[in-house]
């Protein structure tokens, strides 16, 4: 149904201990309210009782929305640097669930979804809204390489991430925000034109070898070629 | 008698002779007037060009002859063609000196590259020295061909030019390599030289993955105009002990990334003129959740990779030993729940527990929806003095019964046993709860249980159904009844003798 643990964890700033039910996992096709929470960013946020410092828990849950053919293994952000590893982990997830060794009835269900892996939760709202908008996400993220290669002063610097927020329905314009990746703090509003996205999505061949790199890959995202690769992790 | 005719007609024949001449005689000063300015155009002679003045000399002697012959024509094209030549050897000339001139400036620099012999087995630059010779080898091999042509002597600059730059290259991979920043200046030249860019990637790859960051931040400059040193390096002054990482971000990995992203999108593309930029909190759109507050890590709570807890005796009372679930390595947190929301997917496609409804194999599962006189009824005569109504009304409303009811009759058990029953309070993992009946503080009245499995959504089911149980939480409603069971049986942790291996096997079509 959606599942939920108890859970006690410290608040930020006065450090009182407080009960909180910690979701392990979304069912978004019974729990439609979860998802609009999720976009809404008001999921998993809470106040403090005793100080009323609002906080957010990390996501550490996998989201399953049938209807709209999304599965994703979401972990927290600070597990990012870990991606082959839980990319590996929820790829064996999937398999397990909707593979060869499925039921009938789940391997039909999975042949539909597109499985993700993302770290936090404007990676994780970021793919929810790509999708609603009609964009794809691997397109998506070449924009981004785009913009980061011919942008002058491009918005990249380390502990911050580059999400899409919105389709601006007036101008038709991708709307990004850079954001601090630990706090999810606003940091600037990036406006770009959808041209740039379709040429993009209809250039086959001056994108290839990095679309290859995206495509077939849970973890859909353009911070994936930028990470140190751990020792001893294979790409 | 003199022939006066005839005398005519030689005075006429002479006097055409005598015209004819002069003009012979003037269109030779013509000749020789243009002779003598092509002669003028000759170049001085040089080794490079002797075969081409040769030509020219043999050229002007003809047109001596040819116009000697009065063929004023012809000679006067070919002082044309031979002008032609004078330019054409003039023009080989510059080129040739042109060359030796670079030759002088870019020869030294890529001799002295190495000491070491032969020069292509210098440790750290002996490939790059390889193919600096080759392109120097190119340019003299083609500047010193015969008879020379400007197209040569063009070609060969370039090689030579290709050999300057892959020397620069080479010395400043040198210079990297020793996690020296080479200077911006030597990198311009690099990167506007032929072929600038890929060297200067061929350099970085070179370089590994482990490159010195300020060296790559120098060349990223030039080669992407990508300033990075200010916004690259992590913030050590607020980086916290055990705070979250930042994501370990590789110079390397961005420079090998940027690329690979096509020039056409990023280069004089219009779009990007284009692009808005907000910065600030005051620009933060209707769209962008408001963060307020920091993300936390929830410290404790259940790892996706850590063991997922089955038959916990807390929370199932005397499982039946054919339902107890395999023993050796424990089911993952992540996967179970995966297997568990599918499970629901493949529920809700069949129906299946909709089909099977208090059926007794599979849960006896009622739902009551939001009917709390169900529960309140069954209820009824459990408790002393306490009518079903009244139930109802605290399950409903939380109205408690009057004063007198409250201290004469059996209210308190009651109130326990609502309470305990609603969906705050788990109580599908209350194991020793379940156990018991109600009469004696527990959960079970005749042979069902009843509970709150959501908020205003009531269900009941076989107490007996506990025994067979995998989880506390597959209790709480028909659909988690069928997930928890579901993800055992694709887990593989399903005990062989579980009776539900009946159905899930058609379910998985496994025999």
């Amino acid at each position: 149904m959606s599942r939920f643990f108890p859970l006690e964890i410290k608040c930020p700033a006065c450090q009182e201990p407080i009960k909180f039910n910690a979701n392990a996992s979304v069912n978004a096709d019974r729990r439609p309210d979860f998802r609009d929470a999720i976009i809404a960013g008001s999921f998993q946020r809470t106040s403090c009782p005793k100080c009323a410092a609002a906080f957010r828990l990390d996501p550490e849950l996998n989201y399953l929305d049938v209807g709209r053919g999304q599965w994703i293994a979401v972990y927290p952000y600070a597990k990012i640097n870990d991606w082959q590893l839980l990319e590996a982990d929820s790829r064996e997830a999937f398999d397990l669930a909707y593979g060869a060794q499925a039921s009938e009835g789940a391997q039909e269900i999975g042949r539909d979804l597109k499985p993700r892996l993302v770290f936090g939760w404007s990676a994780l709202r970021e793919k929810l809204v790509v999708l609603e908008k009609g964009l794809d996400d691997v397109e998506l993220e070449l924009l981004k390489m785009a913009l980061l290669r011919g942008m002058e002063d491009p918005p990249l610097k380390v502990g911050h991430e580059l999400r899409f927020v919105d389709l601006d329905a007036e101008t038709g314009e991708l709307v990004f925000v850079v954001l601090v990746s630990k706090t999810e703090d606003f940091v600037e509003e990036l406006r770009v034109p959808r041209e740039l996205y379709d040429e993009i999505a209809a250039d086959q061949e001056g994108w290839r070898e990095l679309r290859q790199e995206l495509q077939g890959s849970y973890f859909v995202d353009m911070l994936k070629l930028m990470i140190a690769t751990p020792a001893g992790a294979s790409k | 008698m003199p022939n006066e005719v005839l005398a005519k007609e030689k005075i006429k024949a002479a006097a055409d002779l005598c015209a004819e001449a002069g003009q012979a005689l003037d269109r030779y000063e013509l000749f020789k007037t243009t002779r003598d300015g092509v002669k003028g155009k000759v170049p001085a002679a040089a080794t490079v060009i002797d075969p081409q003045i040769l030509v020219i000399n043999n050229d002007l002697v003809e047109a001596e002859k040819k116009a000697k012959k009065r063929e004023f024509e012809p000679a006067t094209a070919l002082l044309d063609q031979i002008a032609q030549k004078c330019l054409d050897a003039a023009a080989i000339k510059t080129a040739s000196d042109k060359y030796e001139a670079r030759l002088l400036l870019v020869k030294p620099p890529i001799d002295g590259l190495t000491g070491t012999s032969p020069r292509n087995t210098d440790a750290t630059i002996g490939t790059d020295i390889e193919k600096t010779d080759e392109a120097l080898k190119k340019a003299t091999d083609e500047a010193a061909k015969t008879p020379t042509t400007l197209a040569q002597f063009e070609t060969a600059l370039k090689n030579l030019e290709e050999a300057d730059v892959r020397c620069k290259a080479a010395t400043a991979k040198k210079t990297m390599q020793g996690n020296t920043v080479p200077s911006e200046a030597d990198l311009k030249k690099i990167m506007d030289g032929p072929g600038g860019a890929k060297l200067l990637d061929e350099i970085v790859a070179g370089l590994g993955t482990g490159a010195n960051r300020e060296v790559l931040y120098a060349v990223m400059k030039v080669r992407f105009k990508l300033e990075m040193a200010q916004s690259f390096e992590p913030d050590t002054n607020t980086a916290e002990p055990g705070a979250t990482p930042d994501a370990d971000l590789s110079v390397a990995k961005i420079y090998e990334l940027m690329t690979k992203v096509p020039e056409s999108h990023v280069k004089d593309n219009p779009s990007f003129r284009r692009i808005k930029r907000r910065p600030g909190t005051a620009q933060k759109g209707s769209y962008y959740a408001d963060s307020e507050g920091e993300v936390v890590l929830g410290e404790g709570r259940p790892d996706t990779s850590s063991d997922y807890r089955l038959g916990e005796p807390t929370e199932l009372d005397a499982i039946d030993p054919n339902c107890v679930c395999k023993g050796g390595t424990k089911p993952k947190f992540f996967n179970w729940n995966t297997l568990h929301e599918v499970g629901h997917a493949v529920d809700d496609k069949k129906g299946f527990m909709k089909k099977n409804e208090d059926n007794a194999d599979y849960g006896g599962w009622r739902s009551h929806g939001g009917d709390v006189t169900v529960v309140a009824k069954a209820a009824e005569g459990k408790f002393s003095g306490i009518t079903p109504d009244m139930i109802a009304k605290y399950l409903s409303e939380g109205t408690e019964p009057g004063l007198i009811t409250r201290m004469t009759q059996d209210w308190t058990k009651c109130k326990t046993w609502c309470d305990g029953i609603r969906h705050g309070q788990d109580p599908w993992s209350n194991g020793a709860a379940s156990g018991k009946t109600i009469e004696n503080g527990g959960f079970k009245i005749g042979d069902r249980i009843y509970h709150e499995a959501y908020a205003n959504d009531w269900y009941s089911y076989l107490a007996s159904a506990r025994s067979k149980g995998v989880t506390g939480y597959q209790f709480r409603a028909p659909g988690e009844w069928f997930c928890e069971l579901y993800a055992a049986f694709g887990t593989g942790k399903m005990n062989d003798n579980h009776p539900a291996r009946v159905w899930l096997k058609k379910i998985f079509k496994v025999t």
